[in-house]
């Protein structure tokens, strides 16, 4: 299964789309509530992908891979930065 | 909605902004736009605007244009942005989705494309115009008439000569 990143029309991201239909994922928002376990769990999923997606690339592509995940962790940080900033002003 | 990216004041005094705010929902309705609104506890609105095609699912929710109106004592405040269809706040899940700045800076991108923002402020300015010229008791027109000066920031009225806002101090430019 080779699913897109983004939109063919739009460009926009569609990740959210994939992430909705993970059952980790549902099983949040239908209870509500997160045990330690679950974090435990969903921490050695990400890191066994990780360590899958590592084996395969190439060193080219692991650099880009590992760009993206920085520069994607900065974006989210920044942002809640910036959110913080907003809020406070109310 | 804790981003806002557009806004204008309006130096009107409006005692009810509810004719303002079924002026801009039914442009958009007629629009075949899915409109929701609802008066806040301070008698402001807002509103959310959502069609396909512009907005997408974000985790399962509608994302829309929210549109705030809100009665600063001085004009009117309207404020713009892109947000969670009838909900005021961006629910927990979707701010704590990594990708999230992503979506809303693409969403927002696609709403500027399609110059909505612009429109619905520009709606919310000929509303006023109208109601303003019909209606003299609920909506006063600035005592100083054309020409007054306003801080951009709080709204105040200015004299002529203020280099500085003298309710918050902002640079008069």
């Amino acid at each position: 299964m080779n699913k897109p990143w983004f939109d063919s029309e739009t460009d926009i991201l569609l990740l959210d789309e994939y992430i909705a239909e993970m059952p980790s994922f549902k099983k949040i928002l239908a209870d509500g509530v997160v045990e330690e376990q679950e974090i435990t769990e969903q921490v050695h999923k990400v890191i066994s992908l990780m360590k899958r997606l590592e084996a395969m690339l190439s060193p080219e592509a692991k650099d880009v891979t590992t760009d993206i995940f920085c520069e994607l962790a900065v974006l989210y940080a920044i942002e809640r930065k910036y959110a913080e900033k907003l809020h406070s002003k109310i | 909605m804790h981003i806002f990216k557009a806004s204008r004041f309006f130096p009107v005094k409006i005692s009810d902004l509810t004719p303002i705010a079924n002026d801009v929902m039914d442009n958009f309705r007629k629009k075949g736009y899915e409109v929701s609104g609802e008066q806040n506890i301070t008698r402001g609105w807002n509103i959310s605007l959502h069609k396909g095609g512009i907005f997408k699912s974000v985790l399962g929710m509608k994302t829309a244009l929210n549109i705030e109106l809100e009665n600063t004592g001085t004009g009117v405040m309207t404020k713009a942005g892109v947000g969670i269809f009838g909900l005021q706040a961006i629910p927990t899940v979707i701010t704590y989705f990594v990708a999230w700045p992503v979506l809303l800076t693409q969403i927002w991108g696609l709403v500027q494309q399609a110059k909505l923002d612009d429109e619905a402020l520009q709606c919310v300015d000929r509303s006023i115009i109208a109601h303003s010229s019909e209606n003299s008791n609920s909506f006063t027109a600035p005592a100083a008439g054309l020409g007054a000066k306003f801080c951009v920031q709080c709204g105040s009225s200015l004299q002529q000569t203020d280099r500085f806002c003298p309710n918050c101090g902002k640079k008069v430019e």
